[in-house]
């Protein structure tokens, strides 16, 4: 009882902030509501964008041919991951992307610096997204179907892939605030969330294909293999050592996205309104 | 005749001048292309570098052929890339086209001076230094023999992907909350269009029916021009004839877009002026 009331970094204590996420949450789903055929029509365009590149791979392998000596459920069971990650992170937090950047433009960001709560976490409870669902729902039928036709997968494997999942979910949110960083003095760039969709389409392919220094890059660096390939790795037995030093970059990478995040408000001058 | 021709000049340049400024306010937003566009060629050329690992051809097409037609494509897209449809359908919804509807000009050809002057923009900022990227970095170097049709197609291209951009962006006159719609239309013509991957990867049957779309005029005939030889489900036609069936859809969708934007600016009522 004591946690719940106990306060928090940036001020209100848990309860608060619980209760916050959930009225987020629940707004989010009746604007969705509230334009129900443009909702179920945004599901359909986010799940054929994110079957794009499993559509190559088939296409590939229906012509007989291969990527790097991997077999089809291999593939796609790295885009599957990389689809349930990047689904969650959409509909959890990735639209501070664009709220950050938007608000920074209109004038309003200035409202949410008045709140007696974490700014960041503010936003994030203003900008839930349904829309990624279906990226969720797409990779969980990818995922699903692989792991049919892979080797079975023993529990502490398990453990290690949710383990993992979880990093990659930080990684993702790493992303997310670096570039909601980036929104506060590029105003209005519409084209921030650009960036990210080009690196992290990295994720979808083994990182073994990609030369030796980009893969270094990849997995220690700008951590995207983290958000698809080696959580799989895992459950595909290709796993190496070197997957806990990606693990201690990606937390060190969340610790950067959070101090750029601070650097980057200290920086915001109000414009627009 | 020449007179009407030397004011309808004078007002194109008019326009594309001012738009070309006015987007050159942002040109960081445009020069991302630079770092965005050789992300996706690194991607594709790691993967077509893993596939011809273990064989010489995929669908006739070399390594060299397929890392060409990436590259190609990629530049093509940038110079037929259109926004039309984003600015039409928020000028209907906002009423601000009754502005437009009491000028001497229709707002169509307005839209299109527009791209013009946005494009020529693009040229330098994208299309020029992405082809630069693809030479001096991955070694990939766009050849033609067919350079006098390759600009015709490529213009044809530039007027089809508007006319069609166009067209979509009508639709807000119909529907109110059309975000999806238009997402969902945007995936479907960019994957007939060839921008993802060449359409004769596609089943054969698939292919027929692309052919009857408007969508393939857009980019990959261009981009098919542009590497000398055209084929597409049971469709085999020399440049000349292809670029002449280019400028008959071209002209056909001219049509379609004129005809619904009669019965479009039937339905509109100005609501938010």
């Amino acid at each position: 009882m004591v946690f719940w009331l106990q306060k928090i970094y940036g001020g209100g204590c848990m309860r608060k902030l619980l209760q916050i996420h959930l009225h987020g949450m629940k707004l989010a789903f009746f604007s969705s509501a509230a334009y129900r055929s443009d909702f179920f029509i945004g599901l359909l365009v986010v799940l054929a964008g994110g079957l794009l590149s499993p559509l190559l791979i088939v296409l590939i392998y229906q012509n007989g041919a291969s990527i790097g000596g991997y077999s089809i459920y291999q593939i796609f069971l790295i885009q599957g991951v990389y689809l349930i990650a990047s689904g969650f992170g959409a509909v959890l937090f990735f639209d501070i992307v664009f709220s950050t950047s938007f608000r920074v433009r209109e004038g309003t960001f200035d409202i949410l610096l008045l709140k007696p709560h974490s700014l960041l976490s503010i936003l994030i409870a203003t900008s839930y997204n349904n829309n990624g669902i279906a990226n969720v729902f797409g990779g969980m039928f990818l995922f699903i179907y692989a792991l049919y036709h892979i080797p079975s997968v023993s529990t502490s494997e398990w453990l290690l892939f949710i383990f993992l999942f979880v990093i990659a979910l930080t990684t993702l949110l790493a992303f997310s605030v670096i570039l909601a960083a980036l929104g506060i003095i590029w105003v209005g760039n519409s084209r921030l969330f650009d960036i990210y969709n080009s690196i992290s389409k990295f994720a979808s392919y083994p990182v073994t294909i990609f030369q030796k220094n980009l893969r270094m890059i990849l997995s220690f660096f700008i951590p995207v293999a983290m958000l698809g390939f080696i959580p799989a790795s895992v459950m595909l037995n290709l796993s190496s050592p070197s997957l806990y030093i990606s693990v201690i970059c990606c937390i060190l990478f969340f610790g950067i996205s959070l101090l750029f995040w601070k650097y980057m408000i200290r920086r915001y001058t109000s414009t627009g309104g | 005749m020449l007179k009407i021709l030397k004011k309808e000049f004078a007002i194109l340049k008019a326009v594309a001048a001012s738009t070309y400024k006015e987007w050159a306010a942002y040109k960081s937003h445009m020069a991302l292309t630079i770092l965005i566009a050789p992300l996706g060629l690194i991607i594709q050329y790691f993967i077509w570098s893993a596939v011809y690992s273990n064989r010489t051809s995929f669908k006739s097409f070399s390594l060299d052929q397929m890392l060409q037609y990436y590259v190609v494509s990629a530049m093509i897209g940038l110079i037929v890339f259109d926004f039309a449809e984003w600015n039409l359908q928020m000028l209907i919804h906002t009423g601000k086209l009754t502005t437009f509807m009491l000028r001497p000009m229709v707002h169509m050809r307005y839209a299109l001076y527009q791209k013009i002057g946005h494009r020529l923009l693009s040229l330098w900022i994208e299309v020029i230094p992405v082809g630069l990227i693809a030479i001096l970095m991955l070694h990939i170097y766009p050849e033609t023999t067919n350079i006098f049709w390759s600009v015709i197609s490529i213009l044809l291209g530039f007027f089809m992907a508007f006319y069609i951009d166009y067209s979509i962006g009508i639709l807000a006159f119909w529907v109110v909350k059309n975000g999806s719609l238009r997402g969902a239309l945007g995936i479907i013509s960019s994957l007939s269009a060839g921008m993802y991957f060449p359409l004769v990867f596609f089943p054969h049957w698939l292919q027929n029916i692309m052919f009857l779309l408007p969508f393939q005029y857009m980019s990959y005939v261009p981009v098919c021009v542009f590497l000398g030889s055209y084929k597409l489900g049971s469709v085999a036609l020399s440049i000349p004839q292809i670029v002449l069936v280019q400028a008959i859809a071209v002209l056909l969708m001219y049509l379609v877009s004129k005809i619904l934007w009669y019965f479009g600016c039937k339905k509109y009522m100005g609501v938010g002026v």
